[in-house]
């Protein structure tokens, strides 16, 4: 019977795993079902993050309602 | 501290950092790895203090099992704490796990995991795996009072998590809906939805719907609060699939995730289901949608209102946007399903140091099968770059970014306002919630960059830690970087307005 060595010990690992929280997120209903994204100028969705902010005004890049509707 | 008498005694933590004559610093998220010319550890003596005490488990651990479908040459088992946490390792850790039962010496585990093994194990090398493995992970008792066990902290999770539905009407929602994942009905729920989709996309159309938000922007209300019920029923979708698995779904809630409001599910427990069962999990909410929408096209039926067609519209971006792999939502899960390796985000800065040329082959690397190695690499090569620039524009932006959305709340709030006075409260309100996820997405904003500051200065301490020319350099760098950021700023302009 072969034995064990400590360098293969060592190798032992174990490892914290992250809850499994799936998700529903609300990121278009926050910005795609805002109606003005259009702004000023050729402003940019910012990607994962949704933002809009380059070339032009940043005035009203996500509003609701009575603002300016498409 | 003195054990217990009658009760079988734990291993100390103290003891632990003394047998390692090593700095004390946080037991970090995997426990050991090392390179192959690294000196062997020390064994802890035999007349150390304590070497003849019988381990226990801690309270309320439990030994889940071989993780199936692994993307692993050599699968790793599973532990769950009494916490929730749930621990991923190797093989011969968890033999030795098993086999700690509150009585039997570290001579006596060591004789039944050679058995299992079919290779010699000493005691001595027992007591190293509890003191050095399990008991920083607190898988295994501590004699002295129980420390802080750490518990994951993964990148890009969810914060400011409150409860919608406890884990208890988590499950009794989940038990009542898992008629739902019968074979006949699954399939009469797909076909179903397609004929529906169909109909919509291809005959019917979505203008109706569309002219009458024109007409009548209020009607967003219901879209959106249509689109928040079926969010909820999406998340009821992942507890019924969790439960019909076998195992058990925990709270649903809603929290915030990057700068986004979110509800969730806890389906944790369903580490320990087969990949179908995983899978089925994953797919629940998508599936659930689907059902949502049946039900919306069969109220469209009955009373003929456009918005719901346009509620069903919606719901399928919703769908499009869980697949999306690159951030934890569902299409994030079926990958890390289909290939085997359950969190994907803690193999970023293995893989890019294994691909360095002077990089250390981390075995949460090697380890992969070749497939799942292939995969993971590529999600990473592809998850780097997005997530970089999306934070990098965050940050470079931050000024002008939050300047707009302040402006923009300004003017949504003169806008409720004349709506209030007009006595139209319907605008009212749907101007009062475009002011409340602007604020989110405000907030968010900076709390991203915040914690991505904070995670720098940690990672910037913990590379100096000790060693004041490497403190003086990170320094030097994170102030070089703020004053780099700040000119670019001020040369943008993104002060003007202020």
């Amino acid at each position: 019977m072969s034995t064990v060595t400590m360098q293969e010990l060592e190798l032992e690992t174990a490892e914290l795993l992250p809850a499994r929280e799936t998700l529903s997120c609300c990121s278009h209903r926050s910005g795609g079902n805002s109606f003005t994204q259009v702004g000023y100028g050729n402003t940019a969705q910012a990607g994962l993050l949704n933002v809009s902010a380059l070339n032009g005004s940043f005035d009203n890049i996500l509003s609701l309602g009575s603002g300016n509707i498409l | 501290m003195d054990p217990v008498p009658g009760r079988p005694s734990g291993y100390s933590r103290r003891r632990v950092v003394d047998m390692h004559t090593r700095e004390e610093q946080p037991v970090t998220a995997v426990a050991e790895h090392v390179t192959a010319g690294r000196p062997a550890p020390v064994l802890p003596a035999a007349d150390a203090p304590g070497p003849g005490q019988v381990p226990r488990l801690a309270d309320g651990v439990e030994l889940l099992g071989e993780y199936q479908g692994s993307g692993y040459a050599q699968p790793p088992s599973l532990v769950r704490r009494a916490d929730g946490q749930v621990i991923q390792m190797s093989a011969l850790l968890y033999r030795v796990a098993c086999r700690i039962d509150g009585s039997r010496d570290p001579a006596a585990i060591a004789g039944l995991v050679s058995e299992d093994l079919g290779r010699s194990l000493t005691a001595d090398q027992v007591r190293y795996l509890i003191s050095a493995k399990l008991l920083p992970l607190g898988v295994v008792a501590a004699e002295d009072a129980p420390a802080a066990v750490p518990k994951a902290n993964p990148l890009l999770a969810l914060r400011a998590r409150g409860t919608l539905l406890s884990e208890r009407a988590a499950n009794v929602a989940g038990a009542l809906l898992t008629p739902l994942f019968r074979g006949p009905v699954v399939v009469a729920v797909l076909v179903s939805i397609v004929a529906v989709d169909w109909w919509l996309f291809a005959v019917h159309g979505l203008g109706g719907g569309m002219r009458q938000v024109l007409r009548d922007p209020v009607i967003l209300l219901i879209v959106g609060g249509l689109s928040l019920v079926s969010a909820m029923f999406h998340e009821c979708g992942h507890a019924a699939g969790c439960r019909y698995g076998g195992a058990r779904p925990g709270k649903i809630g809603v929290g915030i995730y990057l700068v986004w409001p979110a509800f969730f599910t806890n389906v944790t427990d369903s580490y320990r289901l087969s990949r179908a069962g995983r899978l089925r999990t994953d797919l629940g909410g998508l599936y659930f949608n689907a059902v949502f929408m049946l039900a919306l096209a069969g109220l469209y039926a009955a009373t003929s209102s456009e918005v719901l067609l346009l509620a069903i519209a919606f719901t399928h971006l919703e769908m499009l946007e869980q697949l999306m792999p690159f951030v934890r939502f569902d299409g994030y899960f079926i990958l890390s399903d289909l290939i085997g390796v359950p969190d994907l985000f803690a193999r970023v800065a293995p893989i890019v140091k294994s691909a360095l040329p002077r990089g250390r082959r981390d075995p949460r690397v090697t380890g992969l099968r070749r497939s799942a190695r292939i995969v993971a690499t590529t999600w990473v090569l592809c998850v780097i770059p997005l997530l970089a620039s999306g934070l990098g524009y965050l940050v470079l932006y931050l000024p002008a970014v939050n300047l707009a959305l302040w402006n923009s709340a300004s003017l949504q709030a003169h806008l409720m306002t004349a709506a209030v006075h007009g006595h139209r409260y319907a605008m009212a309100a749907v101007d009062a919630i475009g002011i409340a996820l602007i604020t989110l997405s405000l907030a968010g904003s900076l709390y991203v960059v915040t914690g991505l500051a904070r995670r720098l200065i940690v990672l910037g301490r913990r590379w100096s830690a000790g060693r004041p020319a490497r403190r003086l350099l990170a320094g030097a760098a994170g102030l070089a970087a703020l004053a780099a950021l700040a000119a670019f700023w001020t040369l943008q302009g993104q002060f003007r307005g202020w």
